[in-house]
């Protein structure tokens, strides 16, 4: 029977593992590579301690060991992958005890599902999804407990303790007790969260209750958050608690209980469908997947993308126009949209820090030094200063600049990381060593963009200030291969 | 006997691990690579020990730091490459000693050897508890986190004053107190919520900016010593960015006044002499007796195109408290036009004697000059003076006194050329100023990870009582 029960729980955990890789595949393969691009693991004592005592520091750092592994396109997709599948098992389990019927086997997938949906946001933290396998692993903990009194002081402690490890998540976990069942004990969990709330709102670790106790607190401060998308995982998640209580409870006609399965796979299905053309942004997923290319200058993929893509944005656009810069075809196929003018070189409004990002890869490209440091400063501050992507910038303009103390800086923070070690390695002989960055074919080129004469950046337009550049660094063809665009519209 | 015997056997690895002793090494004749640099320092009686490290050049393979004094002897042995100190080692220390020697000896391929001695001299001037400032990125045209922090400097305990996820990401600034006071604070802050606000005695209370001639934007506060009046300067800022030039930005005023606040009578005092059409005045501040009014002045000229031509000049007129008016003649201590240089944020010591300026070659803003240094003013001889014990090869600027006036905190980017550290000095009695020190932190590391800059730190007697909610209850409505 024990037997039996194990076997059927690797077969649902595998099965939910295989739909998710395939959704991701398929809807979004390059959402969790994107995600690595802000975030990674810093193996430093200090900091891992400095992050686990605040409020929700250690999912903050398990999302971050998660998304170190990102990088990999195909790792970031299983683990997600099987990080789902967890969540969707344990779900599973507390459902059917709560419903006491285990014939609810699809129905957890729906939250799991629209979890899933979230991960496509740009500005989602993937703390979000290991706060909720947090709790939902503290909710079948507390269901293992017979004895009414110690459950009492587990949930207590759990409430308190989910809050400090996950933070928003823990009014989650107070309403999930509070509708599993409703007494007077269930509304503790609530009030010891708002009362955990109230304190963080003191010491001012947030402004309001909103980013303390709610989804919008796994997303990126600063940027709209899509209030459907944010709260459709936890709504399921009552929502179907709510149908395994009716199930318990409640009389349901024959029809119904005969076909459950077939009424789930229906439900799940459908959501599949209907789920992945509503919540993800194909054109957002084709952004991610050309901003990968361009991080890792595949340019003659980005190229191959875009002509499968129609480029009808002018996002893709700019990344399409800096691939053939890159690659020196930009004066022969320079690609336009109809309507647009500069900006199918470079957008000019910075919507976000994702825009910032690629426009300081944009300006590097250009060998535009100032405005590309500029820009990834800019990006950086809104990603904790810690984005690897952006590190990886500041450390090459640093490097050009000759501002090696900041490089250092920079460079002992990417030492940090499992995947940035190597990298860091081949840069660090440049510290201190004008010889070794001239040396190298890309920065000492880029170096040689550097305006022998100094001007504010306002002062003369973007194309004055590439003239002066190719003037002085002929060498540096992708600044003439933009200048001959910006030419042709004219 | 028997039982005993496994007892000690076990304990005697933790016995030996525990207890160190300095070795005989072979003296290295160079200067200890500790960073931070506390070498011959002067520290506070009551501020908390100091942690520092060896440099990450200076290869090992055990290290330990001996801090002695004649009666007293404490061994501490590398911790992750930093010797930290207990604070019951350190009190212990302090209390037997008024100066105490440091020896650091290293072990190298089974040799032990020593670094040249230094010392850390403890003042018993104490120093104000606390250190207020605002932690921000050093620098462009976004800001996304910040706040007003204070940090207890007998302890490591930092805790924000209020931070902007408090108040939906706004920008905070313009901190300041009256006389070290705690309890009686100015801060700014801009967009959504945007305005002056004034705490005192536990209320708080949103300045009537934008309201009968009081200008809607105001920085740069100083507190008159009576706390009726404040100082503020009214700027229009504009940041520039460089493409070569290693200062990376330039920040200038369009346009600036500077004006005396009534906080009674809720008016402004302004005269042309310190708010003139011609001229750029900013960077106001008081004399410890009140009677005097300090700025610095600038001849209006055409921004960008002449930002270094632009020269502050260091003027002063007399105020009266009693009727709130502002006297003449403007008296010019420093005349940037005949003598060069640029004077941003002068503040007289407490004890009325002498004036401490930063001095860069040009400009309004000088946390982005790399040659920005501290100067002094003699304001009985009129004599200028460098501050060489004080000033780097990097940016020196903003710079305070604790309540005493034994202590100064300035802001420094020696550490790395970008990121803002605070520098505390000694200042004696005869005006000397003593080596500076950057705040202790409780991991020697903590400014090298630290990837904000530290901004306007200011000394308070203790800490700012009135919580971040009763503020944002003002803030909000």
């Amino acid at each position: 029977m024990e037997g039996k029960k194990h076997l059927f729980s690797f077969i649902y955990i595998v099965i939910t593992t295989v739909l998710f890789s395939a959704l991701s595949f398929v809807f979004c393969n390059h959402t969790y590579t994107y995600m690595e691009h802000w975030r990674t693991f810093f193996y430093d004592a200090t900091y891992l301690f400095e992050q686990a005592q605040q409020v929700g520091g250690f999912s903050r750092l398990m999302a971050d060991f998660l998304c170190q592994f990102f990088i990999h396109p195909a790792a970031g997709i299983l683990i997600n992958a099987i990080i789902l599948a967890l969540i969707t098992f344990e779900m599973h389990v507390y459902l059917s005890r709560i419903a006491w019927s285990n014939r609810l086997y699809l129905l957890a997938i729906l939250p799991a599902l629209a979890l899933f949906y979230t991960h496509t946001r740009n500005n989602y933290l993937y703390e979000g999804t290991i706060g909720i396998f947090l709790m939902l692993i503290c909710l079948n903990l507390r269901q293992k407990i017979s004895n009414k009194y110690v459950r009492r002081v587990y949930t207590i402690i759990a409430t308190i303790l989910l809050y400090w490890l996950a933070g928003p998540i823990v009014m989650l976990f107070a309403l999930t007790i509070l509708v599993s069942r409703f007494s007077p004990f269930a509304f503790f969990p609530f009030a010891i969260s708002f009362l955990l709330a109230g304190i963080s709102l003191r010491f001012g670790h947030q402004g309001d209750l909103l980013h303390l106790l709610s989804p919008h607190g796994y997303y990126v401060i600063g940027i709209a958050v899509n209030s459907t998308i944010a709260w459709m995982p936890w709504i399921l998640w009552l929502a179907i608690l709510s149908i395994g209580l009716t199930i318990r409870h409640y009389w349901i006609p024959q029809w119904i209980t005969k076909n459950l399965i077939f009424i789930q796979l229906i439900l799940v299905t459908s959501f599949t469908i209907a789920g992945s053309k509503m919540y993800i942004d194909q054109k957002n997923e084709t952004f991610k997947k050309l901003q990968t290319l361009c991080r890792e200058e595949r340019w003659n993929e980005v190229i191959q993308e875009c002509n499968n893509n129609t480029m009808d944005n002018l996002l893709f656009v700019n990344c399409l126009n800096q691939a053939l810069a890159e690659t020196h075809q930009l004066d022969k196929k320079f690609k336009r949209i109809r309507g647009a003018s500069y900006e199918c070189l470079m957008v000019e409004y910075v919507a976000s820090a994702y825009i910032s990002a690629m426009i300081s890869d944009i300006y590097y490209s250009m060998g535009y030094i100032s405005q590309s440091q500029l820009s990834a400063f800019e990006t950086n501050q809104q990603m904790h200063n810690l984005s690897p992507r952006m590190l990886q910038r500041l450390i090459k303009t640093n490097l050009i600049y000759g501002e090696y103390r900041v490089a250092e800086k920079y460079m002992n923070w990417l030492d940090k990381t499992y995947y940035y070690s190597d990298w860091v390695a081949h840069y660090r002989p440049m510290l201190y060593n004008d010889q070794a960055v001239e040396n190298d074919p890309e920065l000492g080129n880029k170096r040689c963009c550097l305006p022998k004469e100094d001007f504010f950046t306002g002062s003369v337009n973007k194309i004055e200030a590439l003239e002066r550049i190719a003037k002085q660094n002929p060498a540096h063809k992708s600044t003439s291969q933009y200048l001959d665009a910006i030419y042709q519209l004219r | 006997m028997k039982r005993i015997a496994p007892l000690i056997c076990l304990s005697l690895p933790l016995l030996i691990a525990c207890s160190q002793s300095a070795q005989q090494a072979t003296s290295l004749n160079e200067d200890a690579p500790i960073a931070p640099d506390y070498k011959d320092v002067t520290l506070p009686c009551n501020m908390a020990p100091v942690h520092f490290g060896l440099a990450d050049s200076c290869v090992y393979e055990e290290a330990q730091a001996i801090f002695s004094t004649p009666q007293k002897e404490t061994i501490i042995a590398s911790n992750h490459g930093s010797f930290d100190i207990s604070f019951g080692q350190w009190k212990e220390l302090i209390h037997s000693s008024n100066e105490i020697n440091v020896r650091i000896q290293v072990k190298r391929k089974g040799e032990w050897l020593e670094f040249a001695p230094f010392s850390l001299y403890i003042s018993p001037d104490s120093i104000d508890s606390h250190l207020a400032y605002r932690l921000i990125e050093p620098g462009y045209e976004y800001w996304y986190e910040m706040g007003l922090y204070q940090r207890n400097l007998e302890n490591y305990e930092e805790r924000s004053i209020i931070n902007n996820r408090q108040t939906n990401n706004g920008c905070m600034n313009c901190h300041s107190f009256h006389q070290n006071n705690p309890d009686e604070m100015l801060f700014h802050l801009r967009k959504e919520f945007g305005g002056t606000y004034m705490v005192r005695e536990g209320e708080v209370e949103k300045l009537p900016t934008g309201q009968n001639d009081i200008p809607s934007s105001l920085v740069y506060p100083y507190w008159h010593p009576s706390g009726r009046y404040v100082a503020f300067s009214t700027n229009q800022t504009k940041q520039v960015f460089h493409t070569t030039n290693k200062n990376r930005i330039e920040v200038f005023d369009y346009s600036s006044d500077v004006i005396v606040y009534d906080i009674e009578n809720k008016k402004v005092i302004k005269t042309n002499d310190i708010s003139g059409a011609g001229h750029f005045e900013t960077f106001p501040s008081f004399s410890p007796d009140g009677k005097t009014l300090y700025f610095c002045s600038a001849d209006s000229l055409k921004m960008p195109d002449c930002y270094d031509s632009l020269r502050y000049s260091l003027c002063a007129v007399p105020f009266d408290a009693a009727t709130g008016s502002i006297g003449t003649p403007v008296d010019t201590l420093y005349n940037s036009n005949t003598d060069g240089g640029s004077i941003s944020f002068p503040r007289v010591t407490p004890d009325g004697k002498r004036l401490v300026f930063t001095k860069a070659s040009y400009g309004t803003f000088s946390i982005w000059h790399r040659d920005a240094d501290l100067y002094e003013l003699n304001l009985t001889t009129r004599e200028i003076i460098p501050l060489d014990t004080l000033n780097s090869n990097e940016v020196e600027s903003y710079h305070s006194f604790s309540s005493n006036g034994r202590w100064m905190v300035f802001s420094s980017r020696r550490i790395d050329g970008m990121y803002t550290r605070p520098f505390i000095t000694h200042v004696d009695g005869n005006g000397n100023y003593s080596k500076p020190f950057p705040v202790p932190q409780s991991d020697a590391h903590y400014y090298d990870r630290l990837m904000k800059s530290y901004n306007i730190p200011e000394f308070i007697k203790g800490e700012v009582g009135t919580g971040s909610t009763k503020m944002l209850k003002v803030i909000r409505n």
